[in-house]
C-alpha cells in the first residue's frame, strides 16, 4: 500500500503509543496537522498531559516512523487514514470517527449496500436462526454485512452472509492481529478468503480492552446506513450499537420477540421507542430501496409429508420445543416407538434435537 | 521331633499350598521361623507362645524351627498362626500327628487362644478343594464366607482348644453346612430399584438396552437429574450371576479383604470410586499387588461419577483392561492377574456449570469453557462407550406423585431373555454379549433388512456418522433387536439406536 507524505505523518501520529481519537483531534486542532507535530512536538504541550508528551518525543524518531510502515507491510495490513480517499465516506461523517482504520483482507470499505447485524453473545436457537437467515438473504441481494466477530449473533451473521455468497466486514474490539474470541479464528480466515475485511481502529498488535468493545460499536453503525438488532438483554452491548446508530442518524431495525423472553427485551424496547420492527429481511431491503419483496405465491408452505404417528409428534412440538419426557407423556408412545419416530423425523430434516434432550421443529 | 501341617497363602485370587514344618530339637530354647516370612508371620512367635500358655499348654523349652515351604515364596499375613501352633502341639504329642494329614489349617491367634478371621478364606477353600484336601479348619468368623463351597469338609473353630479337641476326636466340630446358590439368590434384596425412579423414560430404556447387551453407558445431564440414582439401579436389572461368576467375583473381594458378610456375592457388584481415585486404587497394585476397583467390579458395574473430574492418566489406564477383560499387576513382591470384565457407567454434566441446554436455568459457561471441559475425556475412551444418553431434570411435581413405575424385576426379565438369545447365538465363541462384537463378527451376526441398511446410509451422510459411531450404532441396534426378539435388525431398531449417539455430534464437535 502506498501512502503520500501527509498520510505518512498521519499514520505515524496514529501509531504513537497512548493515542486515542479524542487526543488525536485535540492535537490536530492545536497544531494544524500531523506534520506540524513532527516538526515541532512542543505545540502538543497545551492539549495533552506530560506522559503523552514524553511518549510523543520518544516516537519522534526516524526509526519509529519507518517501523510503523514496515510492520504494516509485513503483516499485510492496509491502513486507511481519514484524510485518504480510501477512507469510507459514511464513517467519516460521524462525530468521533476513528482517525485511522487498519484492515486485513479487502481494504475497500465503501460498498454502496452495507448493513450491520448485532446482538447478544448467547442467543437462543431462534436468535441464531434469525441472524443467519437475515444475513443470508441480505447477502444474496448484494448487501455487505457488518458485524463484530463476537460469539453468538455476530458469528451467525458473518456465517449467514458467507453462506449467501456475500462479502462481510468484521469490526474488532482489538487489533487486527489479535483475534478475539480465539475460536473464531477459522471464521476470520474464511472472511478474508472470501473477499471480506477485518477492521479495527486499534494498533494491529493491541489486545482487547474492556472499553474497546463499546468503542468499536460506533464503527459498526458508522460504516452502514442501518443496524439490525437481533436479540439482546436490556444491558446488552447491541443496544449501545443501536444508540450509536441513532446518534449517527442511521436506521435501526429490531426483531421483535416474546415479552417474557429476557433476550427479546432489548429489541422490543427499541421498537417501543421507534425502531423499525424487522419481520423479514425484505423489510430492510425495501426500506433501503435495495430490492422488492418477491410476490407471495398464494399457497402456504406445504407441511412436510408424515405418517399419522409422526404428525402426532409434530403437532406436540409445533409451537414450542419439548423434552423427550414431555412428548412421551403427551403422545403416549412407548419409549422405543417414540425414539424411532423421532429419528425418522430428524433424518428427514423436519425436526432437530437440541441440547438437554429437547426436540423442536426445524 | 518333626510335624508337618498344611496351610494356604494367597497368590492373586488363587490359594497357594504351603507346608508348615515344625521341628523340635535339643539345644538352647529358641523359636525361629524361616521361609521368607514377612513381619506379620514372624510375629506369630509371640502370639503362639502367649496363646499356648494361656490355654494351659506347655510351651516346649527346646529349639523350635518352623519352615514354611516352598521356601522361595514370600509368606505374608497372620493366617499361619494356627497351623504353626498345631504343629508345635503335634510335636509335643498333644495332638496326634496322624489326625492332621490331609487337613489344611488357617487362622490368626489372639493372645488368649481365640481365632480371628483371615483374608481370602473363600479362594483358599476353593483351591484346597481343587488340591484334594479333605478337611479344612478355619476361624468361625470366616464360616459364612465359605459356606457356598462343597466337596470339602470345612470346620469352623472358635479357639485353639476346640481345634485340639476336634483333632483328638474328643469333641468333633460339625462341618459348615453348604448353602445352595439358589437359596442365596432368594435372600437377595436390592438397595436401589427402578420403581423408585420417577419419569426418565428415555434414560431407563437406554439403561435397559445397555444391561441387555453389556454396553458401556455415558449419561450427560444437569446436576440433580438422577444420574447417580439410576446408575445405582443398574445392578438390579442385570441378569443373575451364574454360580461360577459369583465365585470369581467373591474371590476377588475376598482377596481384597472386603468379602460380604453373607458369604457369596449374589448381587452384581456396584463400585463407585471417588473422582480423586489414583491409578493404583482403580487398576490395582500396592505393595502386595491387590486388586483395584475395576477388578472388584468384575461381573458388575463400575460407575464413574463426574467423568471429566477424574485424572486423565487414570482414565487412560482403564482402556487396556476394558479391552482385555483382565489386568496384570506386577510388583516387587508379586505378580497377579485379576479379571476385570465390568460394565462401565459414567456420568457428567454437560458443561462446568451444569446448565448447558437447560430450559429453566441459564448456562454461564463460554464455548471455550465447555470445550476444555469436554476435552478432558479422550476420544479412544469414548469409543468404548456404546450408548450416550441425555438425562433431563424431572419436574418437582413429577417426583412428588406416587404413580407406580415399572419395577426392576420386570426389566430384568426382559434383559435375561435378551441375554439368553445372545448366549445361544455366540455359543462356542469367546463373545459374552453384543458389546464385545468386533468388525468381523459384526458382519456375521448383524444381518440387516434392506430398509435398515438404507436408513443407516442416510444417517451416515445426514448425521455425519464416523466409522466408529457407525459400528456402535449397529451393535446397539443388535441388542434392541434381541430385546424385541427379532433375528434381523429392522429400520426401527436402527432408528432407535441412532438416538443414543447424538451426544458426539452435539457436544463433541
Amino acid at each position: 500500500m502506498e501512502y503520500n507524505l501527509m498520510e505518512q505523518y498521519w499514520l505515524w501520529l496514529s501509531a504513537v503509543p497512548g493515542m486515542s481519537p479524542r487526543r488525536f483531534y485535540a492535537l490536530l486542532n492545536a497544531c494544524g496537522d500531523a506534520r506540524a507535530l513532527w516538526d515541532d512536538p512542543s505545540c502538543a504541550r497545551d492539549v495533552v498531559d506530560e506522559k503523552f508528551c514524553a511518549s510523543l518525543q520518544v516516537a519522534r524518531s526516524e526509526r519509529f516512523f519507518y517501523d510503523v510502515f514496515a510492520r504494516l507491510e509485513k503483516a499485510g495490513i492496509a491502513a486507511l487514514p481519514m484524510i485518504s480517499d480510501r477512507y469510507p465516506a459514511r464513517l467519516r461523517s460521524i462525530v468521533d470517527a476513528p482517525p485511522t482504520l487498519y484492515v486485513r483482507g479487502n481494504p475497500d470499505l465503501s460498498d454502496e449496500r452495507m448493513f450491520a447485524i448485532v446482538g447478544t453473545r448467547a442467543p437462543s436457537y431462534d436468535g441464531k436462526k434469525a441472524a443467519k437467515e437475515f444475513a443470508q438473504v441480505l447477502a444474496q441481494n448484494g448487501v455487505t454485512i457488518v458485524s463484530g466477530l463476537a460469539r453468538g449473533v455476530d458469528t451467525c451473521a458473518h456465517t449467514g452472509c458467507l453462506e449467501g455468497g456475500g462479502r462481510t466486514v468484521a469490526v474488532l474490539g482489538s487489533g487486527v492481529n489479535q483475534l478475539y474470541p480465539p475460536e473464531n479464528e477459522p471464521l476470520a480466515r474464511r472472511i478474508i478468503e472470501e473477499g471480506g475485511s477485518i477492521v479495527s481502529e486499534m494498533q494491529p498488535d493491541d489486545g482487547p480492552q474492556r472499553w474497546s468493545f463499546p468503542a468499536r460499536n460506533r464503527i459498526i453503525s458508522g460504516l452502514t446506513p442501518g443496524v439490525l438488532v437481533v436479540e439482546g438483554r436490556k444491558t446488552s452491548g447491541a443496544l449501545i450499537t443501536a444508540e450509536d446508530a441513532l446518534d449517527q442518524s442511521r436506521d435501526v431495525f429490531a426483531i421483535p420477540g416474546s415479552i417474557y423472553s429476557p433476550l427479546a427485551e432489548g429489541p422490543n424496547r427499541l421498537i417501543q421507542s421507534g425502531a423499525y420492527p424487522a419481520l423479514s429481511p425484505w423489510d430492510i431491503l425495501e426500506s433501503q430501496r435495495w430490492g422488492a419483496r418477491p410476490a407471495a405465491n398464494g399457497r402456504r408452505k406445504a407441511e412436510p409429508e408424515m405418517s399419522d404417528d409422526e404428525k402426532r409428534i409434530y403437532k406436540c412440538i409445533q409451537n414450542e420445543p419439548l423434552s423427550f419426557e414431555e412428548i412421551a407423556n403427551l403422545t403416549k408412545f412407548s419409549t422405543p416407538e417414540l425414539n424411532s419416530h423421532l429419528t425418522m423425523l430428524i433424518l428427514r430434516g423436519i425436526i432437530v434435537k437440541m441440547p438437554g434432550n429437547c426436540y423442536r421443529v426445524s | 521331633m518333626l510335624a508337618t501341617t498344611l496351610c494356604y497363602g494367597l497368590g492373586g485370587i488363587e490359594g497357594v499350598q504351603i507346608t508348615v514344618e515344625v521341628n523340635l530339637s535339643a539345644g538352647l530354647p529358641m523359636f525361629d521361623i524361616v521361609g521368607l516370612p514377612d513381619a506379620a508371620v514372624k510375629e506369630a512367635r509371640e502370639r503362639i507362645r502367649a496363646a499356648l500358655k494361656n490355654r494351659g499348654y506347655a510351651f516346649p523349652g527346646d529349639r523350635i524351627t518352623v519352615n514354611l515351604a516352598p521356601a522361595d515364596l514370600k509368606k505374608e499375613g497372620p493366617a499361619f498362626d494356627l497351623p504353626i501352633a498345631i504343629g508345635i502341639l503335634a510335636c509335643t504329642r498333644k495332638v496326634n500327628p496322624a489326625s492332621i494329614a490331609d487337613t489344611a489349617i488357617l487362622g490368626e491367634l489372639a493372645l488368649d487362644g481365640t481365632l480371628r478371621p483371615v483374608r481370602g478364606a473363600l479362594p483358599i477353600a476353593i483351591s484346597a478343594r481343587g488340591h484334594g484336601v479333605k478337611q479344612m479348619i478355619l476361624p468361625a468368623a470366616n464360616a459364612r464366607e465359605v459356606s457356598c463351597v462343597d466337596g470339602i469338609r470345612l470346620i469352623p473353630a472358635q479357639n485353639l482348644d476346640q481345634v485340639v479337641r476336634h483333632l483328638s476326636g474328643v469333641e468333633p466340630i460339625a462341618p459348615i453346612e453348604t448353602v445352595g446358590y439358589q437359596a442365596l439368590l432368594g435372600q437377595r434384596v436390592y438397595a436401589a430399584d427402578f420403581k423408585y425412579v420417577k419419569g426418565q423414560k428415555s434414560a431407563k430404556r437406554a439403561l435397559e438396552i445397555a444391561a441387555a447387551g453389556g454396553h458401556n453407558v455415558l449419561m450427560v445431564g444437569p446436576p440433580g437429574s438422577g444420574k447417580t440414582l439410576m446408575a445405582r439401579c443398574v445392578p438390579s436389572i442385570l441378569p443373575d450371576m451364574t454360580f461360577d461368576e459369583a465365585l470369581v467375583t467373591t474371590r476377588i473381594h475376598s482377596v481384597a479383604g472386603c468379602a460380604p458378610e453373607s458369604g457369596l456375592l449374589t448381587e452384581r457388584p456396584f463400585r463407585s470410586p471417588h473422582h480423586t481415585a489414583s491409578h493404583v486404587s482403580l487398576v490395582g497394585g500396592g505393595l502386595h499387588a491387590t486388586p483395584g476397583e475395576i477388578s472388584k467390579a468384575h461381573n458388575g458395574v463400575l460407575f464413574l461419577d463426574e467423568l471429566p473430574e477424574y485424572r486423565r492418566d487414570v482414565l487412560e489406564a482403564l482402556r487396556q483392561p476394558m479391552e482385555d477383560g483382565f489386568v496384570t499387576i506386577t510388583r516387587v513382591s508379586a505378580q497377579s492377574t485379576y479379571p476385570s470384565e465390568f460394565m462401565l457407567i459414567c456420568s457428567m454434566n454437560p458443561c462446568p456449570c451444569g446448565n448447558f441446554g437447560s430450559k429453566t436455568r441459564e448456562c454461564r459457561c463460554t464455548p471455550n469453557d465447555i470445550r476444555k471441559y469436554l476435552n478432558r475425556i479422550s476420544g479412544p475412551l469414548l469409543d468404548r462407550i456404546d450408548l450416550h444418553i441425555e438425562v433431563e431434570s424431572v419436574p418437582a411435581e413429577r417426583i412428588a406423585d406416587d404413580r407406580e413405575e415399572e419395577p426392576s424385576a420386570a426389566i430384568r426379565a426382559r434383559v435375561e431373555q435378551a441375554r439368553n438369545v445372545q448366549r445361544a447365538r455366540y455359543e462356542g465363541l469367546p463373545l459374552a454379549c453384543n458389546a464385545r462384537l468386533d468388525a468381523q463378527t459384526l458382519r456375521k451376526f448383524c444381518p440387516m433388512s434392506r430398509e435398515a441398511n438404507r436408513m443407516l446410509s442416510l444417517a451416515t451422510t445426514s448425521m455425519g456418522l464416523s466409522n466408529r459411531a457407525f459400528t456402535r450404532v449397529i451393535k446397539v441396534a443388535r441388542t434392541i433387536a434381541d430385546l424385541a426378539g427379532e433375528d434381523e435388525i429392522g429400520s426401527a431398531h436402527i432408528a432407535e439406536a441412532l438416538q443414543y449417539r447424538s451426544i458426539d455430534d452435539k457436544y463433541w464437535k
